[in-house]
């Protein structure tokens, strides 16, 4: 009579969490969809994550009918499932923002533009005069933000385009949204948006999060940059046309460095 | 109920900081967390106990400064390193160096080193330097205090077998008390040793990373929770006198729990590069111990030591950016 092996539940459990681990990344790098949640430079990491959690589950596939020594409890397995499925959530949807969004509360958004502050005449230099009309694109989204951030004056009266996510935040005045996109260092914990003021009664037509592409003429005004009493001045845009847009290829997401 | 609109409004603005906060947290750490829980299953299967006591000298401080020399090439994060730290403490190393290389090997790695100098390039502070000098000299005052506090008290410790580390410890660094050897087992041949000691390897890893896992994950709840209901503006306001403005780093530090290779740039957008109280108590503490690190250390050491390390290194580092700052602003 042949002996029949018993399987392990914990081995199974731990091949099974091993594989879902693997397998998860795989669809996050082939969607293109990790930059939303970490930095590029971290992707030969994950993907190095990747193919240990499937070296893993072979290990235990392998010893499948040996016991562990001990069984393992629930709570291996349970916070995992719950991280990948709040991930998955976040990967799949754009309406969820770098922060909390309140102006003059916890608005990193426009409080990044303190490090524009710095290295004005790098950032000047790398770039040469200001075009007539300033489009934002993926690859100068960074340097163009800093230069105008950096002397907001000097752009006055140029057109500008750019694309990005319309937010509203709570402590703005009326008709006063952020067309940006997000800034992030390492992982989506540190991202912020950055991006230009508008001040237009159409930009309450429009959905929270929602893609748009601004075109206008550039001005200034003074704004309460970390909601801490100081005001700083700013690039805004007068609109000419705001309008949904598909957004297509276009990255959602700086990476400065 | 139906929620007003302003209480719908905070609540879609907090779940929303709760899910990309979390998300960037677990993508960030996991890979660190694998790899210190395989590093440490291979020092415990490859590296035997006499090798390790060989590198480090039998002098408990200059152990310590071994391991911060150690630390200072180990190109992983404070994720990896806690059960890298737990695993040198198992191999017999006193619990001072293992908890210098833990307090080190995030603050001084190359990673960060290379990041917080990219990040303050342009400031005219070298604040790089800083961060390195003054975290290195916090994780020797760290260590020498743990060791101080932790002498004859075995409940100040790490969690594990503890005669096991004592009689590793006994064996190699004079002082320990001494315990009888244990019982030496017969050798398999080398190939069979080598095969055996892969898959042991490969289980250890396993079994470390779920059972790790499970807090770390549990400390990135808590803290995508609170950065989610705590309003850094909040935390910002604060900034100001000496004082207030060391606690802002320390509380920013700890609450918004960043990786130690990216917290430069966060600090550099966070505060004014010349606010040296809140970017030194910042870049120092963090790397150190924040609310993702405490959950993840509450498996590996036991509560007394975390709770003597967690405060041990609030009031280093505090004390630390309030003596340096006032030096710094004069020069």
């Amino acid at each position: 009579m042949t002996k029949v092996r018993e399987i392990s539940a914990s081995r199974v459990a731990r091949s099974a969490i091993f594989l879902v681990l693997s397998f998860f990344i795989s669809w996050l790098v082939e969607n293109g969809k990790l930059s939303k949640i970490v930095h590029p430079r971290m992707n030969p990491w994950i993907q190095g994550a990747g193919i240990l959690f499937l070296a893993l589950a072979f290990v235990q596939m392998l010893r499948i009918s040996k016991r562990p020594k001990r069984a393992d409890p629930a709570s291996f397995f349970i916070p995992i499932a719950y991280v990948l499925a709040i991930v998955f959530i976040f990967v799949q949807s754009e309406a969820f923002s770098p922060g909390r969004f309140d102006a003059g509360d916890d608005s990193l958004a426009v409080a990044s533009a303190v490090i524009s502050k710095r290295d004005k005449a790098a950032t000047k230099a790398s770039m040469g005069p200001l075009p007539t009309v300033i489009a934002f694109d993926d690859d100068r989204y960074w340097t163009l933000y800093n230069r105008l951030y950096d002397d907001p004056a000097a752009a006055q009266g140029h057109q500008v385009v750019i694309q990005g996510y319309l937010r509203r935040a709570s402590g703005f005045p009326p008709n006063t949204a952020l067309i940006g996109r997000n800034l992030m260092w390492c992982c989506s914990a540190d991202m912020a948006q950055i991006g230009l003021i508008a001040q237009d009664p159409a930009v309450d037509g429009l959905k929270d999060s929602e893609w748009v592409e601004a075109s206008g003429r550039l001005s200034t005004t003074d704004f309460d940059m970390n909601g801490l009493g100081k005001k700083t001045l700013v690039p805004i845009i007068i609109l000419d046309s705001l309008k949904p847009v598909a957004k297509g290829e276009t990255s959602g997401v700086i990476f400065p460095f | 109920m139906v929620p007003t609109p302003d209480l719908a409004a905070w609540l879609r603005a907090a779940s929303s900081t709760f899910v990309t906060t979390l998300s960037g947290l677990a993508f960030e750490t996991i890979p660190f967390l694998l790899m210190g829980t395989l590093l440490s299953a291979l020092i415990q299967s490859f590296v035997p106990d006499r090798s390790l006591r060989r590198i480090f000298p039998k002098n408990r401080y200059l152990s310590i400064l071994v391991a911060l020399v150690a630390g200072a090439v180990v190109p992983i994060c404070e994720c990896g390193t806690v059960p890298l730290a737990r695993r040198l403490r198992q191999k017999g190393l006193p619990l001072s160096t293992a908890v210098a290389f833990l307090v080190a090997a995030p603050l001084a790695n190359p990673m960060t080193v290379i990041s917080t100098y990219v990040a303050f390039k342009g400031t005219g502070y070298p604040v790089f330097a800083l961060r390195l000098g003054f975290g290195l000299a916090a994780a020797f005052v760290i260590a020498i205090a743990v060791e101080l506090v932790s002498r004859n008290r075995p409940r100040i410790d790490m969690v594990g077998p503890p005669r096991r580390y004592l009689r590793l410890e006994a064996a190699a660094f004079p002082g320990a008390p001494r315990l009888p050897a244990a019982r030496s087992k017969p050798r398999p041949g080398l190939g069979a040793r080598f095969a055996s000691r892969i898959g042991e390897t490969l289980e250890h890893a396993s079994y470390d990373f779920l059972d790790t896992a499970r807090y770390l994950i549990a400390g990135i709840s808590v803290a995508a929770f609170a950065r989610a209901l705590i309003p850094a503006g909040a935390i910002l306001r604060s900034l100001g006198k000496p004082l207030a403005a060391t606690g802002t780093g320390l509380a920013s530090a700890y609450i918004l729990s960043l990786c130690s290779s990216a917290d430069a740039f966060v600090a550099r957008s966070l505060f004014a590069p010349d606010s040296y109280h809140a970017v030194l108590a910042f870049l120092v503490l963090g790397p150190m111990i924040d609310l993702k690190n405490t959950a993840l250390l509450s498996r590996f050491v036991r509560p007394r030591l975390l709770v003597a390390f967690v405060a041990l290194a609030i009031l280093v580092v505090g004390a630390m950016a309030l003596i340096a700052s006032p030096l710094l602003e004069a020069s």
